[in-house]
């Protein structure tokens, strides 16, 4: 075993890479949470031949294998299976959110991640602020100020402009 | 959940509903599913559907491009403690590091209160101070050491055992972490020689060796800390106040403690003005593990005639 002032300054110095790294391995906080906690048990536990240049690379590597283990139980519990596409009605429309999100050039990354998030992923605010590192009312806003491009590029059916006057909450 | 129909969400906000006339949004995979399959920890099945749907799908593959320019929330501090305090392991060191230094001090700070004591019924026994004696001068008269006055002698300092202070876990066989440290430190080979000849108990050679790797590396905190400590294990103890005084300069906030305890201690036995003053520091930390013998010897002192 490591001593406790050796793993003390290796945990201070790469818990919030392990975890960010873990965070995206499993998507879950808590279960990142989880598995940051056993990477660092077993650093601790098995850590006495590493040198100082495995460092972090052996860290992220028990931390993925972990998450794979995750999805592994995961896959047998349950899983995703893709859903049948909705029959079309008498009149199909004709304009895809992708199509939309496409001819809105001007909108940048953060809203587009916000609309999809939102419409598609079904997220709440906090949960694509979390995804994001934006806050609530920021995510509020590009939400307001994307949908508000979407619907004049609907509407009037050519490539959307910014308005005049930003929303307040994208600055 | 997932896709719920954002058509009609009496949950939401009017606002926040996409523009009506859109075709309905066909089902995509859950976003953690999309990430892990980016960081390819899904198991093979998982792996290939998710393959085929970001084969066919503007929407997932756009997505995963515009959150690569976003950078998830991280740990707060709170988190960052809690993992840390759910770990079966202890937060700090514990065993030699403090409670062996505390019980040591204390015993310290007893036979110095003994000692002191003793100084002081020796002091007051009738003619055991050395009489000053009363040589009439005379203006010519050149003082010689036969009728020169006595003096009083100073009073021998008094005996102070010192802990020896363990080595440096990093120096122990088994060496956790090798590998390139800073150039301005030495390495755990070039400590070991000096380490050696302190768990020897053989002083001066260790003194020797540790005085020359403090002069091939003047920034390095623990070549001088050991040192000092050597050196009051020797009673070498002028000597031990001059190195710890850089020790104590030198030291990170890990060592700070040490090193002023053990220049205070070097303090005491030289009768240095500084000594009170450096224990009234120590103890008033309530966090070191030398407080308590640190205000203990301060007592002591005050009670020195």
């Amino acid at each position: 075993m490591i001593s406790i002032d050796e793993f003390n300054g290796i945990y201070r110095q790469y818990v919030d890479a392990v975890f960010r790294v873990t965070l995206r391995a499993v998507g879950r906080r808590e279960i990142a949470e989880e598995i940051t906690n056993e990477v660092f048990l077993t650093l601790y536990q098995n850590g006495d031949s590493l040198t100082t240049e495995q460092l972090p690379a052996w860290l992220f590597t028990v931390a993925k294998r972990r998450a794979a283990d995750y999805w592994r139980r995961w896959y047998v519990e349950e899983r995703w299976q893709s859903e049948e596409r909705p029959s079309p009605e008498t009149v199909t429309p004709e304009l895809s959110l992708e199509d939309l999100l496409a001819k809105c050039t001007s909108l940048k990354p953060v809203h587009r991640a916000c609309i999809v998030l939102r419409f598609v992923q079904g997220m709440s605010r906090a949960e694509i602020a979390a995804q994001t590192g934006l806050n609530e009312l920021q995510v509020k806003g590009h939400l307001q100020y994307a949908l508000k491009l979407l619907r004049d590029a609907l509407t009037t059916r050519r490539p959307a402009s910014p308005p005049a006057e930003e929303m307040a909450a994208d600055a | 959940m997932h896709n719920p129909d954002p058509m009609v969400d009496p949950l939401k906000p009017t606002e926040e509903r996409l523009p009506e006339g859109l075709r309905p949004i066909p089902p995509c995979p859950p976003l953690r599913l999309l990430l892990a399959h980016q960081e390819g920890v899904l198991p093979e099945e998982g792996a290939k559907v998710i393959e085929a749907h970001l084969a066919g799908c503007r929407i997932c593959r756009g997505l995963l491009s515009d959150l690569s320019e976003l950078e998830p929330r991280g740990l707060t501090e709170r988190e960052r403690e809690s993992i840390r305090r759910k770990l079966p392991i202890p937060m700090a060191s514990s065993g030699k590091n403090w409670r062996w230094y505390a019980v040591s001090g204390a015993i310290a700070a007893t036979l110095l209160v003994c000692a002191i004591l003793a100084l002081h019924t020796w002091r007051s026994v009738p003619g055991a101070a050395p009489q000053v004696a009363e040589t009439p001068t005379q203006p010519s008269e050149q003082l010689t050491p036969q009728n020169a006055p006595q003096a009083a002698p100073r009073p021998a300092p008094p005996e102070i055992e010192v802990a020896k202070l363990d080595p440096p876990l990093s120096t122990a066989p088994g060496l956790v972490l090798r590998g390139a440290g800073p150039i301005d430190q030495p390495d755990a080979s070039q400590l070991a020689p000096a380490f050696d000849a302190y768990e020897k108990n053989n002083y001066p050679l260790a003194a020797e060796r540790f005085d020359l790797l403090a002069k091939q590396f003047p920034r390095a905190e623990d070549p001088v800390l050991y040192l000092g400590v050597t050196q009051l294990l020797m009673h070498d103890d002028q000597a031990a106040l001059v190195s710890l005084t850089r020790a104590e300069q030198l030291a990170t906030a890990r060592q700070q403690d040490v090193a002023k305890w053990y220049r205070a201690v070097a303090a005491v036995r030289t009768h240095d003005p500084e000594a009170a003053e450096l224990l009234r520091g120590l103890c008033r930390r309530d966090s070191s593990a030398y407080t308590k013998q640190a205000c203990d010897l301060e007592q002591a002192l005050k009670h020195q005639p």
